[in-house]
């Protein structure tokens, strides 16, 4: 192996392949990142066997070869060198870079390439295309809700489903879900969906906002392997990942159809009385009271242990009275990744799913999204 | 019709595991059930009066006692089963002492009504503390009726040290299912306060009687097992890994029809579930070995509850060989999730040192990024709340306060040193404490479930939980029970960490029923330290800094910190001075 290179380059593609690397691995190799240089370019890939990222950078290459470094060590020494050009080449067992002006040099103990765990090959299968900025809102609107939970595996990820009228983006662990969908013929996926881990996901969506390109979705035919593509500036990323096996929860059968009590409020103002209230809330049940009264609209809270709180917030709600209890971090997560100014809640009885929603179109326009809730069964709650 | 009642010889007699059989009302009920499996009985029925030592009763309609033969059932070592001990290599009954109706007398008011075929009425005895009191005629269907009451009423003392009625009566229910399970094609019904309990007919199959204790959804999630090997004979309902309980009262041990209780059985399944169970967890099964009568030894213990093998090795590879087939067949997403348990042994010892780490600071790439479009809300917000699944960089936090070691302990300085607080007994603390605080006053609040749970208990669960519901919603719970032994789980109690709600459930009504309760010790007890003993986190999981604050924070505000509710410790303090000291620093 004997290349030169952009140092910026160089950072670029092994910071991201790092994002992959588990630190504690207990195989050595998966502390690395794998160096392939060939007339393509120098490919840096790091990966923990279930999910890998792998950046194509351009640069000269002389000699085509491979080799692992750790990867960590070797991007902490390569992220402050000076910028400029290097050469990277291996020098016995190691690999040696060296400043293009002559000033310096580093070597870094190398380990054979062989046995780096290989990516799996994604050309012939079904494809699926997104805009990088529409895919990372997908993203964020919908994988806070998945479950960290490994009991149920397929909770951990978020669902992708579609047809030729749309595509969908679902994940919920049991208290809340989260629904994201776009217009579009999406027919590939209209067999079943998958579920894609939201680690991947958490991944993509770091580089899916810089996409220079559409990010091309990539399934394998056996649906056990993804893989998202795009290019950044000069640089092809890939992130690949295993799917979550398993049966999906029919979750359109939760949505509630026909929910009557509806409560209409600036999302700002319900975000800023939720997070104070919650200041009073046990720490770990999180948990705040809405009053519906006489068409008035209060959140409050109290412990023994951190006091009370109470604050009323202005709103439009047509319904009979009503007190429900939720768990004030679900809420804020779900609030704050509503982009409209007013939001909605509705609602049936105080142990049944909530449906919150965006008021009035998004921008844009052929998105759409909805939120679910579970209440908290407040000790004085009838049923 | 019935056979002849003799006595055994005095040599015969002596030879045979001498000791209590009646130690508790459970085994009066089981040597008279057992007494009528033995006589042969097409149906049986159980009907019990408020609590087993008040009062139950065994109807059968088996081959019955001969009207002069009454009075001999009742002297000891008189039995129509044995004649002599070599007879015991050829056993086919359960009993053989002749021993059970006679102690049973001794302690109760009983009362034998028998009719045997042939006989045109039936005839009575009753016995009050051993003594003959009445005899005569009455009338009956062919078989007979065994009526128990005021057991150890002559023996106050030992009156004390009864199980709750409650717990006694589910023990009751778990033992009159095996024996179901042992002859499916016996019928069997229990009454309990005049109320039916279940009442299950004939059938021709283990699995159809498993569905009618279990229901139809679970026995047909249960994998079948057969097999034959040396004169033995074998079959199995085995549970799948998720239907795994943390005791063993998941097993049920048939040995030539006999319910035993068998560590060695108990060990062979273990070994055949292999790594699909983490540890600490016990496969449910129904296991039905049948081996030669000379190869069994059922003469180990007065209670006939322990057997032993001529050959505990043979039983041990044929029992977990048979097992394993259908296990193997087992795929994700069965298998156990690593890291539980002992999953750090390959770490460097440096490893914790940096754990706590931020993973990647993207500010110090060496390529200028561009800001993700300010779009709202900013990606920074919503990813920031922690509840994040990726382990993905967190945001550089100033000096850790807190620290999780081996995520078992969390390490805290403190004024003049440090605390190192174990997780699991610190959470179990309290835990138990605010579960108390609940049963005695505020109700918890549940945390609601988009989709409800299902869960199939056993039947002693389901007894259980009819009898702790209303405590149970105390703590948070949100249950409606479905036709039983099913229950839907709506809501989980909030602020935990439920990963499978079924299964805390059933670990929860599994530890209240463990050990012998001691007088002190209630049922509100016993709930809230099983409660907390299992909601607990455990070694193994990790917190976040959000959960190691709350929970030092909250042990410290508990009335008892210094102990979980077993008498662990929670924590110990290392001393500044000690250290100092240690370091020659004096
Ligand atoms: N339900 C019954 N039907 C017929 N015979 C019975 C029944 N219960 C007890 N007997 C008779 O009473 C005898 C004594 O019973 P028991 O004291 O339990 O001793 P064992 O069962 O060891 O013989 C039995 O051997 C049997 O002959
Ligand atoms: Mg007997």
């Amino acid at each position: 192996m004997d290349l030169t290179i952009q140092q910026g380059d160089l950072a670029f593609a092994v910071g991201r392949a790092l994002g992959s690397v588990q630190q504690k691995s207990t195989q050595p190799l998966l502390s690395c990142v794998l160096l392939e240089a060939d007339s393509k370019g120098l490919r840096v890939t790091g990966t923990d066997l279930d999910e890998g990222t792998s950046v194509l950078v351009p640069c000269t290459v002389r000699t085509p070869g491979k080799c692992c470094v750790l990867a960590r060590h070797f991007h902490d020494v390569v992220r402050k060198m000076p910028k400029g050009a290097l050469t990277l080449a291996m020098s016995g067992s190691q690999c040696e870079v060296r400043y293009a002006d002559g000033k310096g040099w580093s070597r870094f103990p190398a380990q054979p390439a062989d046995e780096f765990p290989r990516v799996p090959d994604l050309k012939g299968d079904m494809r699926v295309t997104l805009e990088g900025e529409v895919l990372a809102r997908m993203i964020e609107r919908s994988a806070y809700a998945a479950s960290t939970e490994p009991a149920r595996p397929q909770l951990n990820g978020v669902y992708v489903h579609g047809n030729d009228k749309f595509i969908a983006f679902v994940a919920t662990d049991g208290h809340r879900l989260a629904r994201t969908s776009r217009k579009g013929a999406f027919g590939e996926l209209s067999k079943d969906g998958i579920i894609v881990p939201s680690r991947v996901l958490n991944s993509v969506a770091k580089f899916a906002n810089e996409a220079t390109s559409p990010v091309e979705m990539r399934i394998a035919d056996a649906r056990n392997h993804i893989g998202f593509a795009t290019q950044v500036g000069e640089y092809q990323v890939q992130v690949y990942g295993r799917l979550i096996e398993g049966q999906y929860p029919n979750y359109e059968q939760v949505i509630p159809k026909d929910n009557p009590r509806e409560l209409v409020m600036a999302r700002t103002d319900v975000i800023e009385a939720v997070d104070i209230v919650a200041s009073h809330a046990d720490s770990n049940t999180q948990q705040i009271r809405f009053s519906l009264r006489d068409g008035k609209f209060s959140v409050s809270s109290a412990t023994a242990d951190f006091g009370a709180g109470e604050q009323s917030v202005e709103a439009e709600y047509k319904g009979e009275n009503m007190e429900i209890g939720y768990n004030a971090k679900y809420l804020l997560q779900i609030l704050r990744s509503i982009p409209t100014e007013s939001v909605t809640f509705r609602l049936k009885t105080a142990l049944s799913a909530g449906v919150i929603e965006p008021v009035g179109a998004l921008a844009q326009t052929d998105e759409d999204m909805l939120c679910l809730i579970m209440p908290l069964r407040l000790p004085d709650a009838a049923g | 019709m019935a056979r002849p009642i003799l006595r055994l010889s005095p040599e015969t007699a002596s030879r045979i595991a001498a000791g209590e059989v009646i130690e508790r009302p459970l085994s009066a009920l089981k040597e008279v059930l057992e007494n009528a499996l033995d006589a042969g009985a097409h149906a049986v029925e159980v009907r019990v009066d408020k609590a087993l030592d008040h009062g139950f009763l065994v109807a059968d309609d088996g081959g019955g006692i001969a009207p002069g033969d009454l009075e001999l059932a009742l002297e000891r070592h008189a039995t129509s089963k044995l004649k002599s001990l070599d007879d015991l290599d050829l056993l086919a009954t359960l009993g053989f002492r002749g021993e059970a109706l006679p102690s049973i007398a001794a302690v109760s008011r009983m009362r034998i009504t028998s009719r045997p075929a042939g006989e045109e009425a039936a005839t009575f005895v009753a016995v009050e503390g051993g003594e003959l009191r009445e005899k005569g005629a009455a009338a009956r269907a062919f078989g007979t009726t065994v009526e128990v009451r005021d057991l150890f009423f002559n023996t106050p003392a030992r009156r004390k040290f009864l199980h709750s009625p409650g717990g006694e009566l589910r023990a009751a229910i778990r033992m009159i299912e095996s024996y179901a399970l042992s002859l499916p094609t016996t019928a069997f019904r229990l009454v309990v306060d005049q109320k039916e309990r279940f009442d299950w007919a004939a059938v021709a199959s283990q699995r159809e009687r498993a569905a009618q204790i279990w229901g139809q959804r679970h026995a047909e999630q249960l994998l079948e097992a057969h097999g034959e090997r040396a004169g033995m004979r074998l079959s199995m309902l085995l549970g799948l890994p998720e239907h795994a309980r943390s005791t063993r009262e998941g097993q049920v041990f048939l040995v030539n029809s006999r319910w035993v209780q068998s560590p060695a059985l108990s060990q062979a399944l273990r070994h055949a579930y292999g790594n699909l169970l983490p540890g600490g967890r016990f496969p449910s099964a129904v296991v039905w070995l049948d081996v030669p009568a000379d190869r069994l030894d059922v003469n180990v213990h007065p209670t006939k509850r322990e057997v032993r093998f001529a050959d505990d090795d043979t039983v041990f590879s044929f029992v977990a060989g048979t097992a394993a087939q259908p296990l193997t067949r087992i795929y994700p997403p069965f298998t156990v999730v690593p890291g539980r348990q002992g999953g750090d042994e390959a770490l460097p010892a440096w490893a914790e040192r940096v754990r706590e780490q931020p993973v990647v600071d993207e500010s110090q790439l060496g390529l200028a990024l561009p800001a993700s479009p300010a779009s709202e809300p900013s990606p920074a917000a919503a990813h920031g709340e922690g509840a994040t699944p990726a382990p993905a960089p967190r945001p550089a936090a100033p000096e850790p306060e807190l620290w999780q070691l081996h995520r078992t302990y969390i390490l805290a300085p403190v004024r003049g040193g440090l605390v190192i607080v174990d997780q699991h007994a610190a959470h179990e603390r309290i835990l138990y404490e605010e579960a108390r605080a609940r049963l005695e006053g505020t109700q918890g609040t549940a945390q609601g479930l988009l989709f409800p749970v299902l869960v199939d208990l056993t039947r002693a669960q389901f007894e259980l939980l009819l009898e702790v519901g209303p405590h149970l919603r105390q703590l948070g719970w949100d249950l409606s029970p479905l036709s039983a032994p099913t229950v839907v789980i709506n809501g989980v109690p909030s602020g935990l960490r439920v990963e499978n709600p079924g299964q805390l459930l059933q670990d929860v009504l599994d530890g209240i029923g463990e050990g012998v309760p001691t007088a002190q010790d209630s049922l509100v007890e016993r709930l809230a330290c099983s409660h907390a003993c299992h909601a607990a986190w455990r070694a193994g999981d990790t917190l976040s800094r959000e959960e190691m604050r709350a929970l030092v924070d909250k042990l410290f505000a508990t009335s008892r910190p210094h102990g979980d509710p077993h008498g662990r410790p929670t924590f110990v303090r290392l001393d500044l001075e000690e250290l100092h000291r240690r370091f020659g620093r004096s």
